[in-house]
């Protein structure tokens, strides 16, 4: 238990077999053997792409979503490689702890400002050995913005390890949290650096409790302890026990002891550094006070399989970790689309059932103005027309009428009235439709702050009327070509040609608003009568069969239209929401993936660490069956 | 430090009376007084859907707060674990009032420090703030204690009990705000409202933490009034640095506090070295209790006020301005008045209100054979459908459909309910309801519809001409019956004598003469009541027309209107309280 070395609390390596010279090709073999992994990564990739395409709701699920996306660029992706891509030694914690005063120990100069002023880093500061910055940044760190990140680079430092000082995670500075969450996911070997005043602080636990997820190995600094001795021991007890709570188990160390040979290697070492041990010079501790750590970092630089266990340790930890996020991000999904289905249903039967309030209102004729109904009632009800359809006397009359007074029908005066209030009916119903929808999500969490942001959510979309105008004048339209080219033979067609093919069709279009429906006479007004007379006229010219035929084809054509440009209207609600297919399907894809990161080999770590601790014997044979 | 005790001994006179010191003549502006514009303008906000939670339990406190003695204010100290509050309480007292340790977080229940020998006056105030540890300022101990103050690492009584330095403040030290431990800061959210004064202690370490800045000091700067930024382990700094920190608190404090309050002062103290003198200082000065608890108070409602009027959309910076303006709201009613003398058909009323009215004539001025055959075209049936003005009217429904009329409305609505204040959306969206309004303004039609007279006028020419025609009827009768007479029963012998007039014989002449005067008088009542009929039909028509403006005006917005209402009372409230009320 007393030996110098402070780095043997991993498994020790039978250093003596490996020779940098010899085995380069295992290693190549070992790194790549887990054949499907790198494939697997790339899988979850696209998922991490698809998910956040999708507009997580909820900022937990944008959370989540995120430090996947996280996780596989700045770890995963670069790990299942290689374990020979620099190692990212991450210094962690809240505002004010001495991460910047720790970092510049480890380096041995001020090369993180530090100050009083909060937050003191806004960037991350990473230190690294010019060979390794194109690695590193193409790899580990790609995810990160340029610009939030300063390179210090040191060529007397060996290669194969960088050292950054994270942001804080608890300041007024968001953007700081988001670049160190990015960090986390990024990270091989976490060193956690509080302070007594701190250590029960929870913003900072919280990433703490990702650390642990994610199977980060971790070293635990208290910094700034009391003074006295029996204070101190309670504040290290006392963080212990926090500690253990969320399930690390935390062995205290002391400067002074570095006896930590044979501990588990899942135990997360803690170093408590007491109060005013800074050197002011060169903005760092005392180096006694740190040693540890200090002989830790220096000995993961000098060699290149500890490095790589560590990377094995935190590539294996990344893998056990991953299971449960992406089930927790499936489970999202799967929340999501339930909540999308009924936000959809929801809005679906508001416009629904004002489609139908709307086709009865249109069923019933009385929408149109008076004034239009009128105008066609004086042209139907002209001896000129009511000749066709009538006999003896009023023939005659009609035919004398037709010569000397004869009967413009009013088609652009009809249709037009007939356009507009059909709009302004249907602008009406669909009004009601987006405000009892707006009003309906308005209360539900997941898309209120979304009705919140577009206040044309409750009223119709802007152009409504242009773009139902140019369907219903195409509707019309069609109804006079229909007219023409599938009107009746010749005899009623001549007869009908008197009074004209956009006449007839302004005829057929008002019978469908405007019919008899068992009522004859002219007891309920001009409306009625109107409708007596225009189907008089329609069923003389084209014969009662095609008449109702024409009607019903008229009709129906118009609900679609109607129905069309409601579901345009519903859309601008649909949009809000992803759909509940593509999540359904989005969460089977993560659950399945899910089950194939479970099912890697479960010795993977050991295996790994065989067979990258020990190239020359172990490449082979177990790499492949993992593969 | 002699001003002090006088000003305890004036607010002891009051206390005796906890209320009525609070009325508005005492009060001058009359914190009663901002209390019900408070009332009024959640009263305002509620109608208008916006969410008054918040601003009602503002009121419900401030209340509650007013029934209490106000001979000592209750200053709360808040700030993150760790950063010294138990130790600064202590640093102060020179005692320990409440247990300090290194193991965090520490204080988990607050802890009062009060004026000595206030401890019974502010019995009811601590009980209502859940404070069950005590201590008094320089008190005798734990003597007459209210609880046990379980196993505190009390520290020994102060020897002399006299000459209090801090005779008006009540020092609550609270949990913390930021530790793992959730209960610590929901405690402290619950006290907060409840509070006179605060004292937000920070550290060089955790002074710009996020959880402090935006979710306590952001929130909580803006509704209080006496409240000061503790910077505490001075004893850490390096003397230049401890300027520097405080300066970029100060630029914070002033940032967050808004325009309302005046900003936050920091002071720098070391619980640790005892160097407290900045926050003696500021304790000690005007700290008149009675002013601080009013000033708090007034706070937080200018702060709830001014919330609900941002959230109700209404600013009271500016001029109140109607949500729908009346140019818009004219071209609506028009537009729907319109559409829903469409549907009752004016052109038409007027013809069967001259019909009837001719057939009214016809009846009286048409002597016998008139009489005759009114009856038939009323038995006929066809009176009923061309002579009935009223029985038109009310069956306007059959004629349309009043949705063309309820889009004018709901069309006017649309473009307010886009600029509105989200939170008032919903409501202001449902102040046209379409069936709601369709159903409204149906039931205004059909109450002018009821209002109209139903039957035709009358006029004394129509019996004078009735009489007439009947006369010449009868001599029609008897001229006619003479000429049978004397045909029929021409005398066999004797030649009878007819007068002559000229050389028509006068029976022919009656009959004739009597025949073109009842076609004259026919013609005569036609014209005259068809003048009559026309008049009344012009009357009727332009009755129905302006009654249904009135009702079309006074239907539909209606709702609107009490929204209108709503946001003038909130607007009206948060000027009076940012004008009178502080």
């Amino acid at each position: 238990m007393s030996t110098s070395s402070p780095r043997s609390r991993l498994p020790r390596a039978p250093r003596t077999r490996h020779a940098p010279d010899t085995g380069e090709s295992g290693r190549e073999a070992a790194d790549s053997a887990p054949a499907s992994l790198p494939a697997l990564v790339d899988r979850l990739e696209e998922l991490a792409r698809r998910r956040l395409a999708l507009h997580p709701v909820s900022d937990v699920a944008v959370a989540r979503a995120e430090r996947l996306r996280d996780h596989l660029a700045g770890h995963l992706r670069v790990r299942s490689r290689s374990l020979d891509a620099p190692l990212l030694v991450l210094l962690l914690g809240p505002t004010g702890a001495g991460k910047s005063t720790l970092f510049n120990t480890l380096v041995g100069r001020a090369a993180s400002p530090t100050g009083v002023l909060r937050p003191t880093t806004r960037e991350a500061v990473v230190l690294v050995q010019p060979a390794d910055r194109e690695a590193l940044l193409e790899g580990t760190l790609a995810a990160v913005e340029r610009d939030r990140i300063r390179i210090i680079e040191d060529a007397s430092i060996e290669r194969g390890l960088a050292l950054v000082d994270a942001p804080d995670v608890d300041s007024v500075e968001h953007a700081n949290r988001e670049l160190t969450d990015r960090l986390v996911e990024a990270a091989d070997l976490c060193l956690f650096v509080t302070t007594a005043t701190r250590y029960a602080d929870r913003v900072p636990w919280a990433v703490l409790e990702r650390v642990r997820e994610r199977g980060l190995p971790l070293i635990v600094v208290v910094n700034r302890m009391p003074p006295d001795s029996a204070d101190a021991s309670e504040v290290t007890a006392d963080v212990v026990r926090l500690l253990s709570t969320t399930g690390l188990h935390v062995v205290a160390r002391d400067a002074g002891d570095q006896a930590s040979r044979g501990a588990p290697i899942d135990d997360v070492p803690l170093l408590a550094v007491a109060e005013g041990d800074v050197d002011p010079g060169t903005e760092s501790l005392r180096a006694a006070a740190v040693a540890p750590i200090l002989d830790r970092v220096a000995a993961l630089r000098a060699d290149r399989d500890e490095r790589r266990a560590i990377a094995a340790r935190a590539l294996t930890g990344a893998l056990a970790g991953l299971g449960p996020l992406l089930d927790a991000v499936a489970d999202d999904c799967e929340h999501e689309a339930i909540d999308a289905d009924a936000l959809r249903r929801t809005a679906a039967t508001r416009f629904e059932s004002e489609l139908v309030a709307l086709r009865d209102a249109l069923g019933h004729g009385t929408f149109l103005r008076e004034e239009a109904v009128r105008q066609w009632h004086d042209y139907v009800g002209a001896d000129e027309v009511t000749r066709l359809f009538s006999t003896g006397i009023g023939r005659v009359r009609g035919a004398i009428a037709s010569v000397f007074r004869p009967t413009e029908p009013p088609v652009e005066p009809v249709r037009k009235a007939t356009a507009d209030d059909l709009i302004g009916l249907a602008r009406l119903h669909a009004a009601e439709a987006a405000r009892r929808t707006a009003m309906a999500w308005a209360d539900d969490p997941v898309v209120a702050a979304a009705v919140a942001d577009d206040p044309t959510l409750w009223s119709v979309s802007r152009g409504f009327d242009d773009r139902l105008r140019v369907r219903i004048e195409a509707w019309m339209a069609s109804i006079a070509e229909e007219v023409r080219t599938t009107g009746r033979p010749k005899r009623q067609l001549a007869k009908g040609a008197s009074v004209g093919v956009n006449a007839l069709g302004t005829g057929v279009m008002l019978a469908t608003f405007v019919h008899t429906g068992g009522l004859t006479g002219a007891e309920l007004g001009v409306a009625a009568g109107t409708a007596f007379l225009n189907q008089k006229l329609l069923s003389a010219l084209f014969g009662e069969a095609a008449m109702v035929e024409l009607i019903r084809h008229a009709r129906e054509n118009l609900d679609g239209i109607l129905a069309a440009t409601f579901a345009q209207e519903r859309a601008r609600f649909d949009s809000l929401v992803a759909g509940g297919e593509p999540l359904r399907a989005l969460a089977a894809d993560v659950r399945a993936a899910a089950t194939d990161v479970r099912s890697l080999p479960p010795n993977l770590p050991d295996e790994l660490r065989a067979v990258l601790v020990a190239p020359a014997e172990g490449a082979a044979s177990p790499a492949r069956s993992g593969a | 430090m002699s001003a002090p005790p006088s000003e305890s001994a004036r607010a002891g006179d009051a206390g005796t009376q906890p209320l009525p010191e609070w009325s508005e003549p005492a009060m001058g502006g009359g914190i009663l007084g901002c209390l019900r514009a408070l009332g009024e303008a959640i009263e305002g906000a509620r109608l208008l859907g916006v969410s008054t939670e918040g601003a009602e339990h503002v009121r419900d406190e401030a209340r509650r707060r007013l029934g209490f003695p106000s001979e000592a204010y209750v200053l709360a100290l808040v700030g993150g674990t760790g950063v010294g509050k138990s130790s600064l309480l202590n640093a102060l007292a020179g005692t320990t009032v409440s247990a300090a340790s290194v193991k965090r977080p520490t204080t988990g229940r607050a802890v009062a420090w009060i004026p000595f020998g206030t401890r019974d006056e502010l019995h009811g105030l601590l009980d209502w703030l859940g404070v069950g540890e005590v201590r008094e300022h320089g008190g005798l101990g734990d003597a007459g204690s209210l609880d046990a103050t379980d196993g505190n690492r009390t520290g020994s009584p102060e020897p002399e009990p006299t000459a209090d330095p801090l005779p008006t403040v009540a020092i609550l030290d609270l949990p913390d705000i930021d530790s793992l431990e959730p209960s610590h800061r929901e405690r402290v959210e619950e006290l907060l409202p409840r509070v006179d004064a605060v004292a937000w202690v920070v550290d060089p370490e955790k002074y710009h933490d996020a959880v402090l800045h935006d979710e306590f000091l952001r929130r909580w700067l803006g509704s209080l009034d006496r409240q000061l930024i503790v910077l505490n382990k001075l004893d850490r700094l390096a003397p230049g640095d401890a300027d520097r920190v405080a300066r970029d608190l100060r630029r914070d404090a002033g940032r967050l506090s808004g325009r309302r309050v005046p900003v936050p002062d920091v002071v720098v103290t070391s619980a640790k070295t005892g160097d407290l003198d900045a926050f003696r200082q500021w304790l000690a000065a005007e700290s008149e209790a009675k002013h601080v608890v009013r000033a708090r108070i007034v706070a937080s409602i200018r702060a709830a006020t001014e919330e609900l009027a941002s959230a109700a959309g209404v600013d009271p910076t500016q001029g109140a301005r109607a949500l729908v303006d009346p140019a818009a709201r004219r071209t609506a009613i028009d537009r729907a008045t319109g559409r829903v003398l469409d549907v009752i058909d004016l052109p038409v009323l007027e013809r069967q209100a001259v019909a009837a009215t001719r057939a009214r004539a016809r009846r009286r001025g048409t002597g016998p054979l008139g009489m005759l055959t009114s009856a038939v075209y009323r038995l006929s049936g066809r009176e009923a459908r061309v002579a009935d003005p009223h029985g038109h009217l009310v069956r306007w429904r059959d004629r349309g459909s009043l949705a063309a009329a309820v889009a004018a409305f709901s069309d006017a609505l649309a473009d307010p309910v886009r600029s509105a204040a989200p939170e008032t959306r919903a409501t202001l969206a449902a102040a046209v309801e379409p069936r709601e309004t369709d159903a409204a303004l149906a039931g205004a039609i059909d109450r002018v519809v009821a209002r109209t007279p139903a039957r035709p006028p009358a006029s004394i020419v129509w019996p004078i001409l009735g009489a007439l025609q009947s006369l010449a009827t009868l001599v029609v009768i008897l001229s006619a019956a003479w000429i049978v007479v004397w045909i029929l029963a021409r005398p066999a012998v004797d030649e009878v004598v007819l007068p002559l007039v000229g050389r028509v014989p006068v029976p022919l002449a009656l009959l004739v003469g009597a025949l073109a005067a009842g076609y004259l008088l026919a013609r005569l009542l036609g014209l005259h009541a068809g003048s009559v009929g026309r008049r009344w039909a012009r009357d009727l028509a332009g009755e129905v027309r302006s009654a249904v403006g009135g009702a079309v005006d006074e239907t539909a917005f209606r709702r609107l209107d009490r929204l209108e209402a709503a946001r003038r009372e909130v607007w009206n409230a948060t000027r009076s309280i940012a004008s009178s009320c502080r």
